[in-house]
């Protein structure tokens, strides 16, 4: 028997909330990557890392693509509060945890927390570390939170 | 309102605010603009050295704190000059010229007009030490120095 727990429209309205940062951030992501690759491209000639642009946007869309759609597809598929659905949120959380490791490591090279490129005689490395741990933390603290939701939630 | 959908709630939003900055601030990095602009001017000692300066142009929206510019000069027979530049603030969309004095590595050595590589090691930060970056930039030319 499905269950939820809050007013529908305010269920729906979580719902619109969720969706939006979930959709539009992607979005701009790769409409802000895709800025900074033509730019370095346009002065280099060349992308300026180690894999080519559609490269990058391609796996960038599938990985991204793939988590967003899993997750859309659980919202849709199964009752907001079921316990279907928290434990479809909680591997949900768990493929966003492993898709930004996959993406910042794209840009590492071979130490993690920094990224590396060069354009014409300047090499650049970003430390990202401090940010990188934060971001972990935050998607490790949303994926024990999103483990919790199950037991909290009713067939 | 159950306790897990309040938190849920609350850490996706910050998640998403804490990577929308981070990409803020690497796309800043990334657009932080180094330029050598040779100008040698002879600086009293001892020991005696050389100033010479770089023009940094922040293109991003952050502006970047504590930037120190390491310079040093070498060639083929080995070290002549290195330098540190004061640390520097440069605000969002600016352009800053940084003077580096530049001292001889050893003491009494001859500096001659001629082919030298100049190593620069810019290096900055940005909200705190959020995110810090390193450029390394090279220049190879003949260097006239002043008398």
């Amino acid at each position: 028997m499905s269950y939820s727990e809050t007013h529908p429209k305010k269920a729906t309205f979580y719902l619109l909330i969720g969706l939006i940062f979930e959709t539009v951030f992607p979005v701009l992501i790769l409409i802000y990557m895709d800025q900074i690759l033509s730019y370095f491209a346009s002065m280099v000639g060349i992308p300026p890392f180690s894999i080519t642009t559609n490269d990058m946007l391609l796996v960038y869309t599938i990985i991204f693509g793939l988590i967003f759609s899993f997750i859309a597809f659980g919202r849709g598929y199964f009752t907001k509060h079921s316990k279907k659905y928290a434990i479809f949120d909680c591997i949900g959380s768990i493929f966003s945890f492993i898709g930004y490791i996959i993406i910042v490591g794209f840009f590492s090279g071979a130490y993690f927390g920094h990224i590396y490129f060069s354009i014409m005689n300047a090499s650049i490395d970003i430390n990202i570390y401090m940010i990188y741990s934060i971001t972990l933390i935050l998607y490790l603290i949303t994926f024990i939170i999103k483990f919790a939701a199950i037991f909290e939630a009713k067939e | 309102m159950k306790v897990t959908t309040l938190l849920k709630g609350i850490v996706s939003l910050v998640s998403a605010l804490f990577l929308i900055l981070q990409l803020v601030l690497i796309g800043s990095a990334a657009f932080i603009r180094p330029a050598y602009e040779e100008n040698w001017t002879l600086i009293g000692g001892p020991p005696p050295g050389f100033s010479t300066q770089f023009n940094i142009t922040n293109q991003g929206i952050i502006p970047v704190q504590n930037l120190v510019i390491y310079a040093r000069v070498y060639n083929s027979s080995g070290d002549y000059l290195e330098g540190y530049s004061l640390p520097a603030t440069i605000q969002a969309f600016t352009t800053k010229v940084i003077t580096i004095n530049m001292y001889e590595i050893l003491p009494g050595g001859t500096i001659t007009d001629g082919n030298y590589t100049l190593i620069a090691r810019v290096t900055g930060a940005f909200l705190g030490a959020l995110i810090s970056f390193t450029i390394v930039i090279n220049y190879t030319s003949t260097f006239n120095f002043p008398p």
